[in-house]
């Protein structure tokens, strides 16, 4: 479909090479990969299920006869996401200059921590006295961030007032729903902060670790989730 | 509300004042930890008077926000605001670490959380790769983050500021942000340009944002891209701003030509999107 501009849609590179036109209509091994929907059939699967044992149909007359799931042998679903995969623009690929805004490096180390079974996984509901590793990791990530803001209690997790100890709320950002605590109240709620005694800043430099301190980096990382996964056990 | 440094990648130097009379109005103060990453290390918000701020970590410390997440951004809250942090708290005592979620139970301690969160404890792999990401560099290296993201900003802005049109005099933060005074009478577009540089190789930056700087071309290259990867990209911002400007307009106008795709038409797509497939009549 050509757009207002007149433009063709599809790369046009081949004919600007003068080479022929493709019979696959690929170009090289740049495959246009089609629709999951296009190249599937719908009576094929790439995995064996065992034979349905059969019981009374209780869904009178709703049963489909086909759903029309698209189906592919295993090579075939494989080449299918890789393919769509290489289409990606993606800052693995080159510079994106987006920035942190919306995509910065994501350091490969991250990604190997972030795969401990002992993290990646645990589930909420599980018993806490289970996931004491986890809570050491949101309170450390707490420490470091209301160090790094100079602001006493973070919603990643936060210290009540009375324990005086680790500090943090544990709130996740892009999900701000709320469930009421009580009745919703007037702004008189919230100390007005014009009249409020505010507190003195603390204004001493971050006692934050430094890499020198802290050894070799690998191995001083490793060691600290290491001591948190001791304490966290997964499902 | 205030973003600091700002969407122009300038740090508003006014911010003490300005919270100052927030807090005279009898109001709190919130920012916009969106630019963290320029400050890290070296602005503490907190000194600066604000109340309240939200840090993506996707955007400060290097999570991963490809397809639109998993993301997460905690929140820090002045000692004003404190007391009223929404439950669940995390509660360190001789037997561990434990939740807090009881609202009765805060209340008896001397905290009144003004609601609760719904989604648990928040996004634990999310978490994991910022404290690694925090742990790897160190106190010393998050401070070097920030000088590294706006020298590079720097170097970008500095090096095409003489083919290239800058809106605002000085140095910037992380950003460099250009306008498109430098394609005036050219014909070409900022749109045009940002799709030449596919054909390049690279993914074009951030356009026609922010809304204030007419045809805004945004270029944030972080903390993490070598000098030959600047160079690299500037050499080919380079050869485009003069190729514009010596009249090239087919190469612009036709952009992308080396692309899975051709140039799409973004107003029938957005007007009238395709979000389902349906099977053509034949195959029925």
């Amino acid at each position: 479909m050509l757009n207002p501009q007149g433009r063709p849609t599809r790369a046009v590179s081949s004919e600007a090479t003068g080479a022929p036109k493709t019979i696959s209509g690929d170009r090289g091994l740049d495959h246009d990969e089609k629709l999951i929907f296009e190249i599937g059939r719908t009576d094929v699967t790439g995995v064996d299920l065992p034979d349905v044992v059969l019981t009374e149909d209780r869904l009178g007359g709703l049963k489909r006869k086909s759903i029309g799931l698209p189906g592919l042998s295993e090579p075939e679903t494989l080449r299918h996401y890789v393919r769509l995969s290489q289409r990606n623009a993606s800052i693995d690929a080159s510079l994106y200059p987006l920035g942190s805004c919306t995509m910065k490096h994501n350091p490969r180390l991250n990604e190997k921590l972030a795969r401990l079974p002992g993290f990646a996984d645990i589930h909420p509901l599980q018993p806490q006295k289970t996931v004491q590793g986890a809570f050491t990791v949101i309170a450390e990530l707490a420490r470091w961030l209301t160090e790094l803001t100079g602001m006493p209690v973070n919603s990643v997790s936060q210290r009540a007032r009375p324990a005086r100890k680790a500090n943090c709320a544990v709130s996740s950002p892009f999900a701000p729903r709320l469930k009421r605590a009580g009745n919703r109240e007037s702004a008189s709620w919230f100390p007005n902060p014009r009249t409020a005694p505010i507190p003195p800043r603390r204004r001493s430099p971050a006692s934050l670790p430094r890499t020198s301190e802290r050894g070799p980096m690998a191995a001083s990382i490793s060691r600290h989730f290491a001591r948190s996964l001791d304490r966290t056990l997964p499902l | 509300m205030l973003t600091n440094p700002n969407t122009c990648g300038l740090f508003e130097r006014d911010i003490v004042t300005i919270a100052e009379a927030v807090h005279e109005a009898g109001a709190y103060f919130y920012c916009d930890g969106a630019n963290f990453n320029a400050i890290v290390g070296r602005v503490r918000p907190g000194d600066l008077g604000v109340d309240a701020m939200h840090i993506n970590l996707h955007k400060t410390f290097s999570t991963p926000h490809g397809g639109g997440g998993p993301g997460a951004g905690p929140v820090v809250f002045s000692q004003l605001l404190a007391a009223f942090a929404p439950l669940p708290l995390l509660l360190h005592d001789k037997n561990g670490f434990r939740l807090l979620e009881d609202p009765a139970e805060a209340k008896a301690s001397g905290v009144t959380p003004f609601g609760r969160m719904c989604a648990f404890q928040g996004q634990m792999g999310t978490f994991v790769r910022a404290l690694a990401y925090m742990l790897s560099h160190g106190a010393d290296g998050l401070k070097q983050v920030a000088e590294d993201a706006v020298l590079s900003a720097n170097y970008i802005l500095a090096s095409l500021k003489d083919v290239m049109s800058a809106p605002y005099e000085g140095p910037c933060m992380h950003e460099a942000l250009f306008d498109d005074e430098f394609l005036k009478d050219t014909g070409i577009t900022t749109l045009d340009f940002a799709k030449a540089l596919i054909d390049e190789g690279f993914h074009p930056m951030t356009i026609y944002f922010p809304l204030i700087v007419h045809g805004a071309m945004l270029i944030e290259p972080t903390e993490t891209e070598s000098k030959q990867t600047l160079d690299r990209y500037i050499a080919v911002m380079r050869g485009l701003a003069v190729e514009a400007k010596a009249g090239n307009i087919a190469r612009f106008k036709n952009a992308p030509l080396r692309a899975p795709r051709r140039r799409l038409d973004e107003t029938l797509a957005a007007r009238k999107p395709v979000l389902r497939w349906k099977q053509p009549k034949a195959a029925e």
